[in-house]
């Protein structure tokens, strides 16, 4: 599935045609004037000046030229009015699992839903990035709001060899420290390594005044362990195989995973970062509902960073 | 055994179980299936140990299962297979010999006693009492050589005597006492008693029991019944000769005595009487189921010297009814005498004479049995009182030393001596017949000084004793009006148990007082037997030397100390050691003892220490023993069943103590005690099956806690 009709079959595509991505930051711009600029007047590039017009701010007032000429002049900025969402695709080894139930592995799944969700950017004219990762950022395609910019993510994408272990943690740290504009980071991963350096990472886009969206992708498998006989566990990402009696160790297992879920959404509610889990079996588009969805309910809920 | 080879399979099993197919999956979420294997393994580990603690069970057990002959050997443990002391106490008494189809009970008791030794056990040990009146432990200690047990079975023989119950069970325990000491790793004990558990024998388990109690806590017990359905049987109870002073050309009644133990009557019973190994006389009698009869043969004894007597049934007379024939006979050593000579001593002129007198009346139509020879006192150390029947010392003043001890001898070698007191005894003098280093006290009376002069009668102490129980009904008599003016005070020795008062003054002072000194016997008058004895006043001490009663009394009196006592010496019961004097002073060097089977042994001659007495201890036999020296006869005996054993009744299974079962000894089944019927390995196997049947149980609960 390398094309994007590839990830966008027909159906989906006909669900996303209603869905607006309402972002709760507030974006300066000028095709909808759905968004407000996240910025009041500073950390923007200072692109022109403009003639004074009766009715102007007065705090972009460039007092340096009037100071030198007596000409009241206004500063004109290169300001992001457009919501940037980037999408961090996490494309480990683990992501390759799928078990024999489910149609898509989880890597299938996260490019999947990585592309509706750059569908829906694009649809909004706003403008999308693509990352992906692995031990660390793997491929990062700059923001762009062209439609025909959707092709050249779902190729990257398509090129993600998934062969190597995961780091979440450092790959957000390294993002965190790439991405120039504040925008929405949605993190597609299945989280499955150290929680701690997760948080941390998460917590770094946060301080980089992102919006972080982090949607966990599980295989059903890897949710319900549904295995009876004796199985082989070969471990994925370098980690050792496991002989084990599923029936005997399923409750403990359920128990440790709900445990690490529970870490991280108690740790995301404290960074105030927008978790879901989603299952591979979940329909794409009832997914990206629920996400979105979740968004505007929360809307009321942030506080915005000065 | 073999098939725990089948075990053998276990690890391929185990093998092909691990390796059996198992699905394969990649999985990425391995660090959380590794948290939960590891929180899993501290949640289970319990539950894993307690199977695993199951299931080595199970392997622990079935390993001593398999074990248990090697600790049978090594004695760790105790079941109804350990190494057993198995004590065989076979009944010997005569009535196992009681016969039926041509088989004695003790035939059947040792074909069972063999069983039980043949079905022992490897390691087993084995002791064997033989068991009458003494029981013997046959082998000493206990052997497990079963050759050895079954000889020492074979070894045993019929015997004539009565079976002690006690003696049996002190000798069990002496050899339980043994095997403790000699052979340690023993430590079961089974004790079978076989026996035909006749009741006379029998009921001494209930009369006393602590014996039993200590034996019941240190072994088990169990009695196995050799006995038949015989119950009938007639026996010579008795044998006896009257008068017991034989003597020759005297007419005797030999009576015998006939016993039927058993429901049926008898009659036309043939008795036949043997006088030295001939048939003189018989007769026939009727006897009643458990009834007595007494069948008498007047006879005339025409020498003197031993003579045997023996009464027997005559078989034909009986025939199989009869259920044992061992107690059809009877004997009797007879003593006939020519005449009893009497040597009475005179302590003074004129003081034995009135006492010979009465022995031998001068008229022709006197009894002249017994021949008195009036002598002096001074004769006394140079005579050979062994050639009186009687010596009778008459108002003598003292005795030398050398006299006491002639006399002592004398007596204690079963001579007879009366000693008559009167005015001339010396009680301090007299006291040198008292306790001799060789031969005890002979007096057993303290002589004290002479009462006050009065006027004494006799008190015949209700004829209580044989002397003067011919004078009951007769107190005309005379015995009751002799006047006594004095006497000499007289005390019974308290040491002397066997003394007897027989007869008394109104006083109540001893008047005659009579007792028993080694073989002999010994009496003591207060009064003289004369009237020479004078009081100070010049009255006679008595009138008894006139008076009616007095010949009757003395006569009486020589004859109870003469008596028959040489019948009790010559006539013993089966056990009872015969005991015959033997003068030191001849020349022999070993005795030859002839047994009632015919067949002879040797004894060795008696020594200095022996005081000259020949003892023949082992009287195991009935019939007649005869011993001789140099071909010189010495002294025959007449050893007879003691017949408690003839009643065949048995004793009641519900009359034994509850530590005895009784059980036929026909039973051809092994014979075991009452023990569980599980040996050790069973117990093991029984555990094994349980704890298999709960394995699986238990790892399907503790499963479906785990899921």
């Amino acid at each position: 599935m390398t094309t994007t009709a590839a990830y966008l079959d027909p159906e989906t595509l006909a669900q996303l045609q209603g869905l607006e991505l309402r972002a709760r930051s507030i974006v300066d711009g000028y095709q909808t004037g759905l968004h407000r600029s996240l910025y009041r007047g500073h950390s923007v590039e200072f692109t022109e000046h403009r003639e004074y017009t009766p009715g102007d701010d007065l705090r972009y007032v460039d007092w340096k030229v009037f100071g030198k000429t007596d000409k009241v002049y206004l500063k004109q900025f290169e300001a992001e009015t457009n919501l940037v969402c980037y999408l961090l695709l996490d494309v480990s080894e683990s992501m390759r699992y799928q078990s024999e139930t489910s149609a898509l592995s989880k890597l299938e799944y996260g490019q999947c839903l990585a592309t509706a969700l750059a569908h829906v950017v694009l649809r909004q004219r706003d403008r999308v990035s693509l990352a992906t990762f692995d031990e660390g950022v793997r491929e990062l395609v700059p923001e762009s709001g062209n439609p025909a910019h959707l092709r050249q993510l779902v190729h990257v994408m398509a090129q993600a060899s998934a062969t190597r272990k995961s780091n979440i943690g450092k790959a957000l740290h390294e993002a965190s420290q790439r991405l120039q504009r504040r925008g929405v980071v949605v993190v597609l991963s299945d989280l499955l390594g150290d929680a701690k350096s997760l948080l941390l990472g998460l917590k770094h886009l946060r301080y980089q005044r992102h919006e972080v969206i982090l949607l966990q992708l599980l295989d059903p498998a890897e949710v319900d362990f549904p295995f009876g006989s004796t199985t082989l566990f070969q471990g994925l990402e370098a980690l050792p195989d496991v002989l084990a009696e599923p029936r005997g160790v399923r409750q403990a297992y359920l128990a440790a995973l709900s445990e690490f879920l529970e870490r991280i959404e108690a740790g995301c509610r404290a960074l105030q970062v927008d978790y879901h889990l989603v299952q591979t079996d979940e329909a794409i588009d009832l997914a990206l509902r629920r996400v979105l969805r979740g968004r505007k309910a929360e809307g009321g809920r942030w506080k915005r960073e000065e | 055994m073999l098939v725990w080879l089948a075990a053998a399979a276990l690890p391929w099993l185990i093998h092909r179980w691990k390796r059996r197919p198992h699905r394969t999956t990649t999985w990425a979420a391995v660090e959380l299936l590794l948290v939960a294997m590891r929180e899993r393994s501290r949640r289970v580990r319990f539950q894993q140990w307690l199977l695993i603690a199951l299931r080595t069970a199970i392997l622990a057990l079935v390993a001593l299962a398999a074990a248990e002959p090697a600790l049978r050997q090594g004695t760790l443990v105790s079941g109804r297979n350990a190494p057993t002391h198995l004590v065989l106490v076979i009944d010997q008494s005569y009535s196992m010999s009681c016969r039926q189809q041509d088989v004695s009970r003790l035939q059947r008791a040792k074909a069972h006693a063999r069983r039980l030794v043949e079905g022992c056990d490897s390691g087993d040990a084995i002791s064997v009492i033989g068991w009458s009146q003494a029981a013997d432990n046959v082998l000493g200690r206990p052997t497990t050589d079963v050759s050895l047990a079954l000889s020492a079975i074979d070894g045993l023989l019929q015997t004539h005597a009565n079976a002690d119950l006690l003696g049996a069970v002190r000798a069990v325990l002496a050899a339980l006492d043994r095997a403790e000491n000699e052979v340690p790793h023993l430590t079961e004990h089974q004790v079978v008693f076989i026996s035909d558990l006749g009741r006379n024998t029998w009921k001494e388990a209930s009369a006393d029991r602590t014996a039993l109690a200590e034996l019941t806590a240190r072994a088990s017990l169990a009695v196995a019944d050799a006995g038949d359905d015989h119950r009938d049987n007639v026996a010579i109870a008795n044998l006896s000769v009257d008068p017991a002073i034989v003597l020759r050309q005297r007419e005797v009644v030999l009576a015998a005595t006939l016993r039927g133990f058993g429901e049926r009557d008898w009659a036309g019973i043939m008795i036949e009487l043997l006088v030295d190994g001939r048939q003189v006389q018989s007769q026939r009698v009727d006897l009643s189921a458990n009834g007595e009869a007494t069948v008498r043969f007047p006879y005339r004894f025409v020498d003197q010297g031993q003579h045997t007597v023996q009464v027997s049934i005559a078989s034909d007379s009986i025939g199989d009814a009869d259920g044992l024939p061992l107690d059809n006979h009877r004997w009797l050593v007879v003593d006939v005498r020519p005449q009893l000579r009497v040597a009475c001593f005179a302590g003074k002129p004129g003081a034995a004479d009135d006492v010979a007198r009465a022995l031998a009346p001068a008229s022709a139509e006197a009894d002249q049995t017994v021949r008195p020879e009036v002598l002096s006192i001074s004769r006394l150390s140079e005579l050979d009182l062994s050639d009186y029947d009687a010596a009778l010392l008459c108002n003598a003043a003292d005795l030398n030393p050398r006299e006491a001890a002639h006399v002592a001898r004398y007596v204690y070698h079963g001579g007879a001596l009366a000693i008559l007191l009167g005015e001339q005894t010396s009680a301090e003098r007299l006291h040198r017949l008292g306790p001799e280093k060789d031969f005890g006290d002979l007096l057993p009376v303290e002589i004290g000084p002479p009462a006050e002069v009065g006027n004494y009668r006799f008190d015949p102490l209700d004829y209580r004793h044989p002397i003067v129980s011919p004078f009951r009904g007769r107190e005309s008599s005379g015995l009751l009006s002799v006047a006594v003016a004095q006497y000499v005070g007289l005390r019974v020795k308290a040491e002397h148990l066997s003394a007897e008062t027989a007869l008394a003054f109104d006083t109540g002072d001893p008047a005659l007082v009579v007792d028993r000194y080694g073989l002999g016997r010994v009496a003591v008058l207060a009064i003289p037997g004369s009237l020479a004895a004078r009081t100070a006043e010049g009255r006679p001490w008595s009138t008894f030397p006139v008076s009616p009663s007095f010949l009757p009394i003395v006569r009486e009196l020589v004859t109870y100390l003469v008596g028959d006592r040489r019948l009790e010496e010559r006539n013993l019961l089966v056990g009872q050691p015969a005991v015959s004097p033997w003068n030191v002073s001849r020349r022999a060097t070993e005795i030859d003892v002839r047994l009632p089977d015919g067949s002879s042994r040797g004894l060795p001659s008696p020594g200095a220490e022996d005081q000259g007495q020949v003892v023949l201890a082992d009287t195991a036999t009935s019939g007649i023993y005869t011993l001789s020296a140099a071909e010189e006869p010495i002294a025959r005996f007449a050893v007879n069943l003691d017949t408690r054993e003839s009643d065949l009744t048995t004793v009641d299974s519900a009359d034994l103590p509850d530590a005895l079962t009784a059980r036929s000894a026909d039973s051809s089944e092994p014979f075991r005690l009452a023990t569980t019927n599980f040996s050790f390995a069973s117990s093991l196997l029984v555990a094994v099956a349980i704890l298999l049947l709960l394995e699986p149980a238990i790892a399907g609960w503790l499963g479906r806690r785990w899921q």
